[in-house]
């Protein structure tokens, strides 16, 4: 079954998992290009390396596509779902490997900003990349879904399975020490506040 | 209530840079991530399509309301048959006076100022 461009296009992803389970092929290619990059990033900020964060969002993918056809409908959103997968994968690689240096991202160009802008903006970036690195785990990913995805603290109490009040203990916690951490790191990059 | 100015948050900057800093996927990962997708496809279509969730029984169940409404039916009707065999007293009772009437059920005084003393004289 498939349907004309523009309807699988606009539709909406819970109908596109729909539609892929019953075969529709272009249903896949528009979640990729929809889901794809928001897994992506999510798993790069936590992780801070491109490489693993590919490999993690193709593993989210691969269980995305799995479950297409016992997806339950209203039980939740699929992006929560994605994001609850993508941050196990990470949670679990994280504790692999806690400790290995987390500064081998790839710095991306800002086309608009002058070039000592772009140079605090990268700074800036890596600084906090660096600092959230060294939060525990479950902070981490508490301050980057709200403040980095922007989601709401009962999206983001679901995607983590705990209430919204150790959301919120999580978040203020880690920009406690987000904050602390950053102080020194300011001064000693020359980072303006 | 607190007159405190709005004080914007200190992260605010550090976030707003790492929020730009999103690469889109790279061709390779969306033509590995879209052959994945066709690879379980594949396979789930060439797997026995899965029966239609649940039985018939659980079909039906699940029309009248799930297992809640299904045990609410179970104890009315183990308590008609209870009531059918033990007939209690009060329930014969009660039916008989329905069905055949009761003279002492259809005593009226209308009348409170007359008593038997009254008939004294003529029994």
């Amino acid at each position: 079954m498939t349907m004309p461009f523009d309807d699988t296009h606009a539709a909406p992803t819970e109908a596109l998992l729909v539609l892929y389970a019953n075969g529709d092929r272009e249903a896949s290619r528009v979640l990729t290009r929809r889901l794809l990059p928001l897994v992506l990033s999510h798993a790069e900020r936590l992780l801070g390396n491109r490489a693993e964060a590919e490999e993690i969002a193709q593993e989210a993918m691969l269980r995305l596509w799995k479950i297409a056809p016992d997806w339950r409908h209203g039980e939740a959103k699929v992006t929560t779902w994605l994001y609850r997968v993508a941050g196990n994968l990470c949670t679990d690689l994280l504790r692999r490997r806690r400790g290995v240096g987390l500064d081998e991202v790839p710095e991306p160009v800002s086309e608009q900003a002058s070039p000592a802008d772009r140079m605090q903006e990268v700074a800036r970036a890596s600084a906090l990349q660096s600092a959230l690195a060294r939060l525990p785990e479950r902070q981490a990913q508490a301050v980057i879904l709200r403040h980095i995805e922007e989601l709401s603290n009962p999206e983001i109490a679901e995607i983590m399975d705990i209430s919204v009040e150790a959301v919120e203990s999580l978040i203020a916690r880690g920009k406690r020490a987000l904050s602390a951490d950053l102080t020194g790191q300011r001064e000693e990059l020359g980072i303006s506040e | 209530m607190s007159n405190a100015p709005f004080e914007p948050d200190p992260l605010m900057a550090e976030f707003a840079a790492l929020k730009q800093r999103a690469e889109p996927p790279s061709d390779a990962l969306l033509a590995r991530v879209m052959a994945d997708a066709d690879a379980v496809q594949a396979q789930q279509a060439q797997s026995p399509l899965p029966e239609a969730r649940g039985s018939a029984l659980r079909r039906m169940i699940d029309v009248i309301g799930g297992w809640p409404s299904l045990a609410g039916m179970a104890t009315a009707g183990i308590a008609g048959v209870w009531i059918g065999l033990t007939q209690p007293a009060a329930l014969v009772q009660g039916s008989q006076v329905l069905l055949y009437g009761d003279a002492n059920a259809a005593l009226v005084d209308l009348d409170p100022g007359f008593g038997f003393s009254d008939l004294d004289g003529e029994l």
